[in-house]
């Protein structure tokens, strides 16, 4: 049991907007930053080079799995039926959260279950688990102290202070009964699923914490995939020959479910809005990744899902849980090609810094992962040939995917996990492996390069990977990367890259927008962030910001777009330094040691 | 009978008679002491269509029960009247060997005569008793693919080349039908057997090309390019995919100055009218890509590639109604199975 939080420390190192740092002379400040530097290259050259073997050149993106090396052990459990029943090859989602204010960030695995499908029903349920991180030195399964209880198959994670208390909530959706873990900020959990509304054991998907109505409040979202019921678990077959093979069923020819809208009441409880949204309007798809984002820049959020092997849907906020469906219209329902694609994870971010969101989807085998840029408000274009995300992504079927500046060059990278939902396809004369490589694309300025060879052993050994989330474990200003493969253990990706550039780390917290400022935009003059409570497939980021800046830029003037309306800004902010902002106050608190090396 | 009638109708016998001796004398006298068969297949030689027919007509009339001689019969006259071929195939009895290559040779002629649904069913109906060769699978997968049953096509496909792989240019459709599923990859196996047998086969080339870069493999799709000699680049769909690989590789400029050569050689080339819209919507001149594309409307309106790009025009270039318009008939399309 945790007996003691650290609190996000805050000291008086005071920032406004008109007099940049006040509490530090400049040049002591320049001289810090040199020293600074100098140790981290000394740092870096001196202990991560000879232990790799070699010294890293310039603009290397590296990655090393130290799960096993920190006791992040989680495995994850999802054995394929005969028959191959789909959700198990769907694999579960994956958190990072500092659920404990310690400062570091923690980690949740959503965990899978053997299925009985004579029985329609879960066997060896096991609960999620949660990993705390011992200042970024070790993970300690604290499951069993945090009340986590078995559950049935873990699909979507959605981490977000559901309600206001400063500790952040984890809404499990399941293929069976969803959780609600509401933090009790000791370290340990409630769960009240049941009696906040929000309980209900159709195959979801992934799902996200948003204030849709702008009243401060957490809403959340829940995409749904299949609508499957008793007797009615549909399975497949294909055959090569005379061979008879079992195949996860496509998905376009099996009855979807609806997505789903609940409306947070401020009483710990939850209602369904998803009538009153407009969604039932549509017909329903087979939903998987949702991005929540405010899309056409009017202070309110919208979402998009990514649906499977029919339309995505991009759901634009009208006000008072109306929501009207733009795909098509925006051009983002289908691909160039006029194709409906089998979306998987999706991502939203200003990856081409023009100003505005894109998106991206990851995508079935032999369909591209597909780029759409926003070109106008709520215009959007496939550029995905364009800008050389294509051709490399045609040989693989991509669910995970995650937005990082890797190298912190000011450039929004990716990472994109991928694997089979079938494992027999060899079995039918078709070369689609079960297990394929992962892969990171840098991003060069707006056009992407797949240097997937250079960053690393992890990444030359294929898996069937599913999701990731984005974190800087061992505070180094780095982003790393937690990933959840199917049926496999978990890894834990260290960031060794050599930075180009320099980071800033962003906490905000709102007060009369919701606390976890899900919904805000960081701005600079050519660039700017967002976060909301999911990422890629079935994930959740990190709630803090770690923006890359070229090497030049020691100090960023930032604007803060608050999703309650206002805006503030900051000028001369230092990098390479973390940050916590409360909307509405003019200064800026340092995080302090307590959470940096 | 009078006297004079029954003198009448022996004259009448008297003539038929000695006309056909006098056709026996000429005949005999024509065909020395050669056999019947052997002067149907003198005659086909010498390409004496009439004498042929006359003579394999008259030698299956005194031997009703040669299989081989009228499947002979139907292979000579397949070349100028196929319906009569079918009808003498259409009497070698199964229990012959020379039923299977009768049936082949029926299915070809079905094909041949446009009843695709008859050559359909013969073949299916060998194809389950067991008895298609490599060539029968080659053909059912020939008609699937012209029906648009592009999966069994390419299952009969793949049986075919099973059973021969010698069958040349199974393996080109074999490539182009996993085009048509974009499985890309699996495209260049098959390709290179077919180029091994034809290294000349500009569509074979263009096609590993094509599969090269949707593979993601741009070196080895820019070297096969490259590889294609003089003769072949006359010819508007290398340059649409010498563009298509320069778009891929991020050569805009390259991109286009091939597209306008494409282009040149076909004005109505769709796919580079595409790509070429594509390109100036990239570029941010949405308006002059509406306009290219509005002529188009009438005749593509059923294709979803050109409604949704034009539907992306005219929503960019202002035109909110089109777009809209547009964007409902896209809608009904992509709600059909």
């Amino acid at each position: 049991m945790i007996k003691n939080f650290v609190n996000p420390s805050v000291d008086s190192d005071i920032i406004n907007s008109d007099q940049g740092i006040s509490s530090r002379p400049s040049c002591l400040n320049q001289l810090y930053q040199i020293v600074l530097k100098m140790f981290r290259v000394f740092l870096l050259s001196f202990l991560i080079g000879p232990l790799s073997g070699q010294l890293y050149a310039q603009d290397h993106i590296h990655f090393e799995d130290v799960a096993e090396e920190l006791a992040f052990n989680f495995v994850h459990h999802s054995p394929p039926t005969k028959e191959r029943h789909t959700h198990l090859m769907m694999g579960s989602g994956i958190g990072a959260w500092d659920y404990d204010l310690d400062g570091w960030p923690d980690v949740v695995c959503g965990q899978g279950a053997t299925w009985d499908a004579e029985n329609f029903r879960h066997r060896n349920r096991q609960p999620d688990r949660l990993y705390r991180n011992l200042r970024g030195e070790l993970f300690q399964d604290v499951t069993t102290q945090a009340g986590f209880t078995p559950s049935d198959y873990a699909m979507g994670l959605a981490i977000g202070d559901s309600n206001n208390d400063g500790f952040p909530d984890l809404f499990i959706n399941e293929f069976g009964e969803n959780r609600l873990y509401l933090n009790q900020g000791d370290g340990t959990f409630q769960e009240i699923a049941v009696s906040s509304g929000l309980s209900d054991n159709r195959f979801g998907s992934s799902c996200s914490w948003a204030d849709l109505d702008g009243d401060h409040q957490l809403d959340l979202i829940v995409s749904h995939y299949l609508k499957i019921e008793p007797g009615h678990y549909r399975v497949c077959t294909a055959t090569h020959g005379t061979n008879e093979v079992p195949i996860t069923c496509q998905p376009r020819y099996q009855p979807p479910a609806y997505d789903a809208l609940y409306r947070n009441t401020r009483d710990g409880k939850f209602e369904d809005v998803t009538k009153k949204s407009g969604i039932l309007d549509q017909p329903p798809r087979q939903g998987l990744g949702v991005v929540v984002r405010d899309f056409d820049g009017d202070r309110d959020l919208d979402f998009y899902v990514a649906n499977d092997a029919v339309p995505n849907q991009l759901w634009i906020n009208q006000g008072e849980f109306r929501f009207s469906e733009m795909g098509l219209l925006s051009g983002t329902a289908i691909n160039q090609s006029g194709a409906r694609e089998a979306g998987m994870g999706v991502v939203s971010g200003d990856l081409n810094r023009d100003g505005r969101l894109d998106l991206f989807v990851a995508n079935y085998f032999n369909e591209t992962n597909t780029f759409y840029s926003q070109k106008q408000p709520l215009l959007f274009l496939d550029t995905t040939d364009v800008i050389g995300l294509g051709a490399p992504s045609r040989p693989k079927l991509a669910f995970g995917v995650t937005v990082l500046d890797a190298d912190l060059d000011g450039w929004k990278d990716l990472f994109v996990l991928n694997g089979h939902v079938n494992d027999l396809m060899e079995e039918l004369g078709r070369p689609e492996p079960f297990a394929q490589r992962p892969q990171f694309y840098r991003n060069v300025r707006g056009r992407f390069q797949d240097i997937s060879t250079e960053c690393g052993s992890w990444f030359d050994i294929p898996k069937v990977g599913r999701s990731s989330a984005r974190l800087d474990f061992n505070r180094d200003g780095r982003p790393d990367l937690a990933v959840l493969d199917l049926n496999s253990a978990a890894a834990l990706l260290r960031n060794d890259s050599t930075p180009r550039g320099h980071f800033l780390r962003l906490k905000l917290i709102g007060t009369t927008s919701n606390r976890s400022a899900f919904g805000a935009t960081i701005k600079t003059s050519d660039n700017q962030w967002s976060l909301c409570g999911s990422s890629g497939y079935l994930s959740c980021n990190e709630n803090q910001y770690l923006l890359g800046f070229a090497a030049d830029r020691n100090t960023v003037d930032l604007k803060i777009d608050w999703p309650a309306g206002g805006t503030q800004t900051f000028s001369k902010v230092p990098t390479d330094r973390s940050f916590v902002i409360v909307e509405g106050r003019e200064r800026l608190w340092t995080l302090t040691s307590e959470s940096l090396r | 009978m009078t006297p004079s009638s029954k003198g009448f109708r022996d004259l009448i016998r008297l003539t038929i008679v000695a006309v056909v001796l006098v056709t026996g004398i000429v005949l005999f006298w024509r065909s020395g002491s050669k056999s019947l068969l052997q002067q149907a297949r003198d005659a086909q030689q010498a390409e004496n269509r009439d004498e042929a027919q006359e003579f394999y007509h008259e030698y299956l009339r005194v031997h009703p029960e040669d299989a081989s001689v009228r499947l002979e019969y139907a292979q000579f006259l397949s070349e100028f009247d196929r319906r009569r071929a079918l009808a003498e195939l259409s009497r070698i009895p199964e229990n012959t060997s020379d039923w299977f290559e009768a049936q082949k040779l029926k299915a070809q002629l079905y094909d041949e005569l446009g009843q695709l649904s008859e050559a359909q069913q013969l073949i299916e109906q060998l194809v389950e008793r067991g008895q298609a060769d490599g060539e029968l699978h080659f053909h059912l997968a020939r008609i699937y693919d012209r029906l648009g049953k592009n999966l069994s096509a390419l299952t009969q496909v793949d049986l075919a080349l099973q059973e021969n792989p010698e069958l040349s240019d199974a393996y080109l459709l074999k490539a182009l039908l996993l085009a048509g599923f974009n499985r890309f990859p699996e495209m260049i196996s098959p390709l290179r057997e077919s180029l091994r047998r034809h290294p000349d086969d500009r569509l074979a080339q263009l096609n590993l090309a094509l599969a090269y870069r949707q593979s993601g493999k741009l070196q080895l799709a820019g070297q096969t390019l490259e590889a294609m000699s003089e003769d072949k680049r006359n010819w508007p769909e290398f340059w649409l995919e010498q563009a298509l690989l320069a778009k891929d590789q991020g050569e805009m400029e390259l991109a286009e100055q091939s597209l306008n050569r494409a282009l040149k050689l076909n004005p109505e080339l769709l796919e580079a009218r595409l790509l070429h819209c594509e390109l100036l919507m990239v570029q941010g001149k949405y308006e002059l890509a509406r306009e290219e594309l509005k002529p188009l409307y009438q005749q593509e309106r059923t294709n979803r590639k050109f409604l949704s790009m034009y539907a992306r025009a005219a929503a960019f270039s202002g035109d909110q109604d089109l777009a809209e318009q547009l964007t409902r008939e896209l809608s009904h399309l992509l709600e059909a199975p």
